[in-house]
This record gives C-alpha cells, structure tokens and sequence, in this order.
C-alpha cells in the first residue's frame, strides 16, 4: 500500500512537473522577450547586459528571440520608472539594470519606481579596486604609502554614486590625506585621469580594472593595486573573491597599515553601500505581477548560467573575471535590505554626500 | 612598423575579413544616410554579432560601419538640410544652399571625394603622427579641454555673420539649455520643473532637428516648391564638379585633415565639435567670405573632410590609452575586451598591426563607401527637384522618428517641436542657430572641466601648463581676428552676412531677444541658492547673456524703420498664417502619435498630407501612408528596434 502510494505520489508529481515544464515551454515557445538596459548604447551597463541577455534566451524553454532596448537617463532613473509605471507585466518584457539603488537609498526626487516591489530574477556581482599612482606624494614604495603621503588627489564621478561614498568613507576610515576631485564621466574618465596624473588615486569595477587600468597603467609600472572592497557578511566576515587573489580586501589593508579592525558609523555606512552595490551591481528584474510560469523560467536560466560553459568563457574574456551571479531570493534581499537600513545610517550618508566637495 | 603595416592591410583583405568590412559599409551607410540613427545607434546594433567573432573580422564590420556614416550623413545634410549625424551639422550651412541652387550632385561629389580623402590621408597622418601621439594626449587634461571649449565658443565669431553680438546671445543660450537636469556634481538637478525627462538634460538630437529641420520643412510646405529653385532643366551641375571643387581646394582638404585628425584625438571633445571647427577654420582663413552660409562649397569641404579624418584619430586614445573619446569608441572599446584584446601601450608596439588593420579598415571604408555613393549620388541629388509636398511628409516622418530615437519619450516630440518654433523665429528673427547648437555640445565638456579643473589645480599648477597658455593666446587671437573682421564688414557698405537667410523681420528678432532675456532670468534666480558648484557656472552664463541682450534689444528699439533690415521683406500675414496652420499639424501629428502609436499616427499623417496640402487624388495619399508604415516597420522596428510609445488606444 506505501508503495502504491509512493508510486502514485512519484507519477504524480512526474506528471505535475511535465505539466509545468510543458506550459512553461509554451509559454516563451515563438515569443519575443524585450531586455531593457537603463544606460545608453556602448556603456559598461549595455555591454554586459546584451551579452547577459544573448546567453539567457539559450537558457529559456521556448529560446524566445530576445531584443535589447536602452532606456537611458538620469543615472539609470529613468528606466527605473519605466519598468514601473510602463513595463507591462507580460513576461515578455524584463530589466537588466545597474540599479541605482543608491538613488533609493538617498531619497532621490525623481526616482518613482520602488526597487522592492519588482518581480527579482537575479543579480551579477563585482566588486571595485581601488588603485594609486606610483609617483603621488613624492613616490609609493609600498601599499602603507597610502597613509603617509600628502595631498594627493582622489578622482570620482558624482558625489551621490556609490562609487564616490565608499571611495571618501574608505579614505577618511584610514585617515589619508587626500583632496576629493569628482565630477569625471565615467569610470574610463576616471582612469584617464589618474593615466594623465591630474589625479592619482581611484577605484573600478574588475571589468574596468583588468580591461583598462591594468594595462595602461598597472602592468607598465604607472600605479599600483592598494585593496578592493569585499562584502561583509552578517557574522562580520569578508566576502573573499578567488579572482583577485593577491589583493587585500578593505579590512585586510586597514588591519596591515592602521592596526585593528574600522569601526564607527562611516565603517557601518560603507558596509551598507558596499554590500549591495558590489552585490548588485547589474539586477534583472521583471515588472509587478508578471506571470508565474514566465518568472519560473525566467528565474531557471538565470540559474543555468554560472553553469553554461560557453556563456562562462565569454562573459570571463570579456570582463576579465568569472561572472559572480546571486539567485533571485538573494536579489531580492539585497534589495529590501535598502528599506530596512538603519535611519541614522541614512541620514549620515545625506549628510556624507553634501559635503563631498573637498576635504 | 612597415611588417605590420602589411600585415595590417593583409589580413583585413583577406576572406572573411573583407566580406564583413563590404556588409558593415552597407549598413554604415543606411545608418548614416537617416537621420536620428547614427553610427552609436549602428555599433550598439552591430556588437552582439561580433561576440563570436575573430577579431580582425569582428573589428572589419564595426569600423566599416562606423567609417561610412559620416559619408553617407551628408545626404540629408545637403537635401534637406537635416543633419544625417551629429557630425554634419556644419556641412548644412552651405551643402543646403547649394541643393537649393539646383546644385546637390556638385555638394556630394565635393563631400563624398573630401570624405574619402580625408578618410585616406587621416589614416596616413596618423601613422606618421604614432611617436607623438602618447605625450600630445597625455598633455591635455581637463584646463586645456576648457580652453578649448573656449576657443571653440570664440569661433562664434566666425559662425554668426554681420552680428557678433546675437552669435554670442546665441551661443549663451545654447549653454544655458545644456545646463538642465543633473549637474556635474550631482545631488542638485537644475531647471527640471519636476519632469523626469529633464533630470538627463535636454537631449541633441531634438534640438539640432528642431532648430533646423523643421523650419526647412515648413518653408517647403509653405512654398510647395522643390528643394531647388533652379528648374531641373536648368541645373548644369554634376557629381564631377564637386570632384573638381575638392581638387582645386586640395590645401584645405589637407588643413581639415590635419583639425579632423587631432581634433579627433582629444578624448571627449572631438567628435562633437571637429566639423564646425573646420568650418570656422574656412570661413576664418578665406578671404572671401561673401558665398559662406549661401553655397559656397569650401563650407561642405571643410567639415565633410574632418569628420572622416577624425574617425582615425579617435581610434588612437581608444586602443592605445582606453580612453574612449565618444560613446561609439567606447563600444569599440567593449568590442577590444570582448574578444580578450586589452587596450594600451601594446596596441602600438605588439599589438601594432591590429591597429593597423582598424586604419585600414576604415581606409578601405571610406573609399569604397564615397565610390559607392558617387554612382548613387546623382540620382539620389534629383529629389532636389521633386515637388516640396512630396517631400514633406516623408521627411516630417525622418524627423519624428529622428527625435524619438534620443530617449523614446514624449518629451522627444515636445522638445522637436518646441525647438521648432524656437529655430523658426531665430531664422526669420536673423539670430543665427549654429552657435545656439555648439554652445550646447560644448556646455557640458566646459562644465565638466571647469569644475575638475577649479577643485583639482592651483594657479600655481595651471600656470606651468604651456599648452593651456598656448590655447589662451589662440582664443584671444581668434576673438581679436572675429571682432576686427566684424567691424570692416560693420564699416563696410555692403554688409554680408553668411550662416542665416538674409531676409528677416526686426520685429520678431525683438520678440526672440526677449524670451531669451527672460530665459537667461529664469535660469539665473535659482543660481544664487544652490551650492557654489552648481550655480557658478550658469551664473557666469547668464549674467553675461542678460548684459549683451540689453544691448542688443537697445540696438533693435534704436532701429528707425522697423519691419525692414537691408531691404529684407518683413514676414507677411499670410505666410505667419501657412506656418502657424502647418505647425498645428505637426502639433496634431505630436498628438495622434501620443493616442495611436507612431505605427499609425505617422502613415495617417502622411496620408492626409498628401490628400489636403498636396491636393493629391486619394490613392495617393493612401499609397504614400501605406509605403510609410511598411518603411516604418521594416526599418525601425524590425532593425532598430525601437520602444514605441505604448498609445492609449493600443496600449
């Protein structure tokens, strides 16, 4: 009788699964998926989401025909709002986003979409290095130089970007003497920068690191690697990335050149930049109440992916490191955990970000 | 260097190099030829093919694409006096006039032998230029981009005719409307009015096809006559002619090659701006300024040989240093990484004939896409002669796609059409447009640079900047060379003007002087309670742009005989009527796409132009909507994929 049952239980739930499989099938089988990218055509955001999006259809039951549309504006707000107030929840369109959740976390005023609320499928990861001319300050010997030279100079973007508040809370937590120059472009600006010596210090992405910083001005002796920023788990540990193996995380640097482990609120608030911007990097994500067996799909090829040999080796030449991809349930904590910040933290970051002109 | 020369050139003939390098061509040169798409919107298309590429296949398509849509933008340049890219925009200044004239085919075969040569010669100049190219763009950081910013805005000089002073107005506005949205510093968004659209600034494409292709349409409209005013059995030019032009002014040809090479180079500015500093440079060296803005063809020459020279040199800071000078080097750049070739100081040693093969593509490129266009050339010259109600809608169409390719917003078709209205009134108001347009490319290189400049340098830096001292002396040159030149015409009995109509009304300069006094207002009272970094820079705008327009109103009220301005016919009743009807078509055109969707409101439009203003027989009309809506989807949605306005019929 247990093994009637069993069996019943197995062939069920066998005819279940094929049934979903099948309507899942159906449901991408001769339809077209629209990947919006919210910056223009060229940038780092639209070149990896249209690799992103070219590999995913291979993985999608059904391989839909898969187009990419840039929705740029504002820092990525722009298509932020479109995915909530235009996006039809179809399944037919999603987002492959940098999500400037950084904008949500600040309050931006024209920022009407609520990351929360979107339907998760996943997030691509990288952390950022950060890097120093050979010949600031007089001369770097060694990665403590940083501390000890005077007066060089730190190159940003904007001083609301994730990418401007971990550079000035990591300066400021390890007491450099530094003066902040934002207003660059872009991260190739950025490096440009620093290449051309108008600035000397700064940080990228990996992609933007391998692809650009180190060959230009790394590999030929013009700077150095000083430490990249690794997420902090919950019981206080590092996020530890194989790839760049041989250069220390934030908290190894502090402990080598300053002795003892950051701490204090601009430690507090770096960790929450830092955790889901590098977390979080690129987000795809499908509008509010799009259908169930479309997001099941959608949400089974992104699993696919670390695991798909050919897309692995492109998406590794291209970006000079293995792809970090979180699941969607991972997404999607990262993302509430915006809501949840702590209103102190929050408020110090406003206050943090206005007075980010000089030092 | 001359082994990998060869190997350069080698392995781009070799199959399947070559194919590729001939199929991006004929793309390049669809995307060029429409205005709107470009060479960014050709690359971005282009660059998921290339993923499984080898690379010097990979590089063939893009560039081969990339090199043609500076030739083949010089159509709708010429035609109609839309700007086929953004880097035409000066070639409209003359290559127009000379459509006008009955003379199209000699403006493309100037422009299609000038592109082909500079393409060539660039190429050449910047393998001869390799061993000092490293130190030239190290040297300029963001205070030369600044002063160069300057001296491009001093060369408004040059582009504004008999009045300095409304070139310069012109100029202040153009940078004012560049400071909406974010500033460079971020936190602080400027003159956004709570609209989203605005918090990313104003964007180019609306603007440039506002300010000059409506009010080329509109006249067309008004007039129904063809493009030309010349009978076509009265036109005598021919493609050979412009070949000829471009020979006998074969030491320009080189000059502009040399500005569009190492323009080209400076990481951030050169695109943008390279054809109107060749166009300054031509009207600033000749002696004879009299035809400029009227069809003189060194006005098409001159730009059309930078902006293909100046592909070559944009390629250089991209592969060598990684600094992309524009968004369609940084999609290169991408192309670079993704086949695991990695920019830098190898790209010019190891790595030379790579670079190399990228020159000879866009060298073989270049010739292949001008002979191309040379046999096309003169049949594509004779819509020049086909009636103006033929023509308008199709181009109507052009134009509104044009500017919802920018942000696939609303707010494009807002923006097209309130630029529209504003380059109509500057064109019969006499307030030149090009400046307004250059000021705005160049508002936000100044900004950047002036902020990076300001917080990152002390005076003490910037003065052991030789070629920062070396670019101030040329500005103060180039404003003393424009001021004086400026006077004679002043002194002169015969004033002649180049870059506007010549004929047009004080009454409504006046008009347009005061929106833009009020504009310059507006921008400038919520200047004094933002931070430092934000305000400053539209402060040091608008401040100036009030005093020159008090000015130039108190010349326009001291005016004894108003309506008439050197025996220019002021703009009539009847002619304000036609205009004012056919700009609420276009606003009815604005509003059906806003109910319906493009896919229907466009055809519609174009239909019952034909049937009412063209006063065609029904079939016509229906034909000519029916052949709209199959070019609409074939070409944008199907190849460019364009977001439609979700309509609020069809959803």
């Amino acid at each position: 009788m247990v093994r009637l049952i069993k069996g019943l239980v197995f062939t069920l739930s066998a005819a279940i699964i094929f049934a979903a499989g099948t309507a899942s099938a159906q449901f991408y089988k001769g339809k077209r998926l629209t990947v919006i990218i919210n910056y223009g055509a060229g940038g780092p955001t639209d070149v990896e989401g249209r690799l992103l999006a070219k590999h995913l259809a291979r993985n999608i039951p059904g391989n839909p025909t898969v187009i990419v549309k840039n929705r740029p504006g504002a820092g990525g707000i722009v298509g932020s709002n479109f995915m909530a107030e235009v996006a039809k929840p179809d399944g037919l369109t999603i987002a492959i986003f940098t999500p400037p959740t950084i904008s949500q976390l600040l309050g931006d005023p024209g920022l009407r979409a609520d990351f929360s609320s979107f339907e998760w499928l996943a997030g691509v990861g990288q952390p950022q290095i950060c890097y120093l001319r050979n010949d600031a300050g007089g001369g770097v010997k060694g990665p403590g130089d940083l501390v000890k030279i005077k007066g060089f100079k730190a190159a940003g973007m904007r001083n609301t970007s994730s990418h401007d508040l971990r550079l000035r809370l990591a300066l400021d937590l390890l007491g450099a003497d530094y003066k902040y120059v934002t207003g660059y472009r872009g991260l190739s600006k950025v490096a440009a920068g620093v290449l051309q010596n108008e600035t000397q210090f700064s940080c990228g992405s990996v992609p933007n690191y391998r692809g650009r910083v180190e060959p230009t001005m790394i590999t030929p002796g013009v700077a150095r690697s000083m430490y990249y920023y690794a997420p902090v788990l919950a019981d206080g540990s590092d996020v530890k990335y194989p790839d760049l193996a041989g250069i220390p995380t934030f908290r190894e640097f502090y402990a080598k050149v300053r002795g003892g482990a950051p701490s204090g609120i601009k430690w507090e608030a770096l960790k929450v930049v830092n955790n889901v911007s590098t977390y979080m990097l690129r987000g795809s994500f499908a509008p509010k109440g799009t259908p169930a067996a479309a997001l099941a799909d959608l949400r089974a090829a992104w699993a696919k992916l670390p695991n798909d040999a050919v897309f692995v080796a492109q998406y590794t030449k291209a970006f000079k490191a293995p792809p970090k991809i979180v699941a969607a349930s991972v997404a999607k904590a990262h993302i509430d955990s915006i809501k949840t910040t702590d209103p102190q933290i929050v408020e110090f970051l406003k206050d943090f970000a206005k007075g980010g002109k000089k030092k | 260097m001359f082994d990998a020369l060869l190997v350069g050139l080698v392995s781009v003939v070799a199959w399947p190099a070559i194919g590729w390098l001939g199929l991006g061509v004929m793309i390049g040169l669809y995307f060029g030829a429409v205005p709107g798409l470009s060479g960014l919107v050709g690359m971005a298309i282009l660059l998921p093919f290339t993923f499984g590429m080898e690379p010097v296949s990979a590089f063939a398509f893009l560039l081969g694409m990339f090199a043609v849509t500076t030739t083949s933008d010089t159509i709708a340049s010429v035609l109609l006096g839309i700007p086929g890219t953004a880097a035409s925009q000066a070639t409209i200044l003359d290559g127009y006039p000379m459509a006008m004239r009955g003379e199209a085919a000699r403006a493309f075969g100037a422009a299609f032998t000038v592109s082909a040569v500079g393409g060539l010669l660039g190429a050449v100049m910047l393998g001869l230029s390799i061993p000092i190219v490293k130190p030239l763009i190290l040297s300029f950081a963001q205070p030369e981009f600044f002063l160069l910013g300057l001296l491009g805005l001093a060369m408004v000089g040059s582009l504004s005719g008999g009045s300095m002073i409304k070139g310069l107005i012109a100029a202040m506005f153009g940078l004012t409307l560049s400071y909406v949205g974010y500033s460079v510093t971020g936190g602080t968004p400027r003159y956004w009015v709570g609209m989203t659209y605005l918090l990313d600034g104003i964007p180019l494409i609306p603007i440039v096809l506002g300010l000059f292709a409506l009010p080329e349409v509109l006249d067309l409209a008004i007039r129904d006559s063809s493009i030309s005013r010349v009978p076509r059995d009265q036109a005598k030019s021919s493609i050979y002619d412009g070949v000829r032009d471009a020979g006998r002014h074969w030491w320009l040809v080189i000059r502009c090659t040399a500005i569009g090479v190492y323009v080209g180079m400076l990481p951030g500015l050169g695109g943008s701006i390279v054809d109107w500093v060749a166009y300054g440079h031509v009207v600033q060296s000749s002696r004879d300024k009299s035809q400029f803005g009227k069809g003189d063809v060194r006005g098409v020459i001159a730009p059309e040989t930078a902006n293909n020279a100046m592909k070559g040199g944009a390629l250089i800071p991209t592969v060598a240093f990684g600094i992309p000078g524009s968004a369609s080097m940084a999609i290169l750049l991408g192309a670079l990484l993704i086949q695991g070739l990695q920019p830098g100081p190898e790209m010019l040693t190891t790595n030379l004939h790579i670079t190399f093969s990228m020159m000879w593509t866009l060298v073989i490129a270049n010739v292949v896409g001008a002979l191309l266009l040379m046999v096309w050339g003169s049949q594509i010259a004779k819509v020049t002669f086909i009636k103006g109600h033929l023509i308008v809608p199709v181009v109507c169409m052009f134009v509104f796609m044009g500017a919802w390719l920018a942000n696939n917003s609303p707010g494009d078709l807002a923006a097209l059409l309130i630029f529209g209205l504003v380059g109509y009134l500057m064109k019969q108001g006499g307030i030149p447009r090009p400046p307004l347009v250059l000021g705005f490319i160049l508002g936000p290189i100044m900004e950047d640079a002036l902020h990076i400049t300001m917080s990152g340098y002390t005076g003490a830096e910037l003065a052991q900047r030789p070629i920062s001292m070396i670019i101030l002396a040329g500005v103060i040159l180039t404003i003393a060379i424009a001021a004086r030149s400026n006077l004679r015409q002043r002194k002169s009995a015969d004033v002649k003007k180049f870059g506007e109509t010549e004929t047009w009304d004080p009454r409504i300069s006046l008009f347009m002087l005061l929106v833009i006094t009020a504009s310059f207002v507006y921008a400038l009272i919520p200047a004094f309670s933002w931070p430092d970094d934000v305000g400053r820079i539209p402060m040091v705008t608008t401040i100036p742009g009030i005093a020159l327009c008090v000015v130039a109103i108190f010349l326009a009220l001291r005016r004894k005989t108003p309506g008439v301005e050197n025996g220019a016919v002021a703009l009539t009743a009847p002619v304000l009527g036609r205009a004012t009807y056919f700009f609420v078509w276009l606003c009815g055109a604005g509003a059906a796409t806003m109910i319906a969707g493009q896919l229907v409101a466009l055809p519609l439009f174009m239909g019952l132009y034909i049937l009412v203003w063209g006063g065609y027989k029904w079939w016509l009309g229906a034909a000519y909507a029916a052949v709209g809506l199959g070019f609409l989807y074939v070409m944008f949605d199907e190849i460019v994929a364009v977001i439609w306005y979700p309509s609020l019929i069809f959803g």
